[in-house]
């Protein structure tokens, strides 16, 4: 226990000390207890504006995650297949390759010459290649990519848990299928929703390899600032006050989304 | 209220044929009972009257009005599902009150409906509840409630008693069944269980492998079964295989000569309840002599099985006297058993 708190916690512990120290450039770094760092944050516009786009890409692609995860994790739960367990290996499946091997998978399929433009042209849908490649569309398109199967097996198991009887009861009391599934199923499946959706927003608020490889250089989150602070520019007070900033905004707004959302489907 | 037909009806699934040339008709205010051990096709013959599965072959008729392939929710039934199915994120007004939600009633017609309702299964002062805090059987008059409340053409029952306690079974039996009776509901509720059946149903239908075996009130299938499932199934009985040898005897496979009053000549099977057999020597043409085996105290009545010198075993009920006195005969007494030709059933 005390090595598991030793391994989560001292980290966060010296990256909040350092966060609060002065930086100085060719000294490293100088004991002190200064706020200037988050000062430096919310005064420079650049850093406001890599956390608005990094909330929206994050809100964005956790909105098509649940958008798209939904159906296919309502057909999987429902499924009575025999081979049901294939379906679910094959939503399994990517997460045993990392997302920076994903990302080079993007990478083939966005690029000019790419897999996507050659079958648009072929098909003769496009006439000059889209450039997708080093877009935030690339990156969005990757981050939901990536978390899709986390919101899909999330979902799954808490539809597979509500009651098929209950389905039918509504049913047969006269509920169509729409009103079945915004009366019934929707609400019962919120904790799945509020579950999914906190992890992938999560996971989209930090991504690094997928708005690195495929957002390009000028394209900017706040993972890679925080990295590029600490590694490249060696700003290590920053880089820990940007570390900072991103995980409070990350538990602040998941917060806010989770309550929202409990409200909304409690109505 | 409507009365219900099926014709011909079937389901398959693939090869297998779950319900096999169904038909069968509930008049209005009866209570009927699908009866039959599981896997016969009761429970699929329910679903498709509600519509959750579609018919392979034949027709439902509801009130005169052809429903077979209506979604269920065009169909206006009340359904009590097996385990209550009550909705756990709603309270007990807001479950009884969904089906009048979905009839677009106003608000004021659903809050005196769901009173109604409530008051019917005296649960008037729970309606804030949510379903977990309810008991059993509270759940299972929710239920109901919530089935009775959209003045269905038919109320469908799929075992509502098996997830209550022995004790609470009965009384939870005679409060449908009575509720039934007052309101003049039509009725199909499907049962494994053969004490149930027999004591909500005004008639029966026992099923096997997909097919009826027999419609009939519990008296007619009780004493007139028509085959050896229909005997077996409602009551025990002892059977004896064998040939009509000449009318009114028949010659069993140990070659017992039994005589009986009634029954076709092709029979092959021939049952006497075990109630109807009487231990002791007698003049009557069904009197054979035997060894008790095996003695079996069941309080009100002793159960013996008696191995006849014919090599056949019989069981025979026989009553306890009132002061519990009587002394049970042994194992391995040499005892005359005797019937009467009129209680002997003739089967194919």
């Amino acid at each position: 226990m005390a090595s598991v708190v030793l391994v989560l916690v001292l980290p966060l512990v010296l990256l909040f000390r350092y966060s609060f120290n002065h930086f100085e450039p060719g000294q490293f770094m100088v004991e002190a207890a200064t706020p200037e760092n988050y000062v430096k944050f919310f005064a420079d516009p650049y850093y406001r504006k890599v956390m608005l786009v990094t909330v929206g890409v994050a809100a964005i692609s956790t909105l098509l995650c649940l958008v798209l995860g939904y159906p296919a994790a309502y057909l999987l739960a429902r499924s009575k297949w025999r081979h049901k367990s294939l379906l679910v290996m094959l939503v399994v499946m990517p997460l045993f390759v990392g997302n920076a091997v994903r990302a080079a998978g993007w990478i083939v399929v966005f690029g000019h010459e790419g897999f996507l433009n050659a079958a648009l042209l072929w098909l003769g849908l496009i006439r000059d290649p889209l450039d997708i490649m080093y877009t935030p569309l690339a990156v969005i398109i990757g981050i939901t990519g990536f978390n899709l199967p986390f919101m899909v097996l999330t979902l799954q198991s808490v539809i597979e848990g509500i009651d098929e009887a209950l389905e039918e009861a509504a049913l047969g009391m006269g509920a169509g299928p729409l009103r079945t599934f915004r009366r019934v199923t929707l609400p019962l499946s919120l904790p799945g929703i509020i579950a999914g959706t906190i992890l992938c927003f999560i996971l989209a608020m930090n991504a690094y390899a997928t708005p690195v490889l495929l957002g390009g250089p000028r394209f900017q989150m706040m993972a890679p600032i925080v990295y590029d602070q600490i590694s490249n520019q060696a700003n290590w007070p920053l880089g820990s006050a940007l570390a900072f900033i991103l995980m409070a905004a990350t538990l602040i707004l998941t917060g806010a989304a989770n309550a929202l959302l409990r409200r909304r489907l409690r109505a | 209220m409507s009365d219900l037909r099926l014709e011909h009806l079937g389901k398959s699934f693939g090869e297998f044929r779950a319900v096999d040339d169904v038909s069968l008709s509930v008049a209005e205010g009866e209570l009927l009972v699908l009866l039959g051990p599981s896997g016969c096709g009761k429970t699929t013959t329910l679903r498709m009257i509600a519509g959750f599965i579609e018919a392979t072959t034949g027709r439902i008729l509801l009130g005169g009005r052809d429903v077979t392939y209506l979604p269920p929710y065009r169909r206006n039934t009340g359904l009590v599902f097996q385990g209550y199915a009550l909705f756990p994120h709603l309270s007990v007004f807001e479950n009884v009150a969904f089906g009048l939600e979905m009839r677009r009633l106003d608000r004021t017609t659903i809050k005196a409906k769901v009173a109604d309702a409530l008051r019917l299964v005296r649960l008037e002062a729970l309606g804030q509840r949510m379903p977990r805090q309810l008991s059993g059987g509270q759940q299972q008059r929710v239920a109901l409630a919530r089935a009775l409340v959209i003045a269905p053409d038919i109320l469908l029952l799929d075992e509502p008693l098996s997830n209550l306690d022995a004790k609470l079974r009965q009384e939870v039996r005679v409060e449908i069944r009575e509720l039934q009776k007052k309101l003049g509901l039509t009725a199909v509720m499907v049962t494994h269980d053969q004490e149930e059946a027999l004591s909500m149903a005004d008639r029966l239908v026992v099923m096997n492998e997909g097919r009826v075996q027999q419609i009939g009130t519990q008296r007619e299938l009780y004493n007139h079964p028509q085959n050896r499932f229909v005997a077996n199934f409602i009551g025990r009985t002892n059977f004896f295989e064998g040939a009509v040898t000449a009318p009114g005897r028949f010659r069993s496979a140990g070659g017992l000569d039994i005589a009986f009053a009634a029954g076709a000549a092709e029979r092959r099977l021939l049952a006497v309840r075990p109630e109807k057999i009487r231990l002791g020597r007698e003049a009557s043409p069904n009197c054979f002599p035997g060894v008790v085996e095996r003695v079996t105290y069941l309080g009100s009545q002793t159960e013996y099985q008696v191995r006849l010198a014919s090599g056949e075993a019989v069981a025979i009920h026989a009553q306890n006297a009132q002061n519990g006195a009587d002394e049970p005969l042994a194992p391995g007494l040499p005892v005359h058993v005797a019937w009467d030709a009129e209680s002997c059933q003739l089967l194919d």
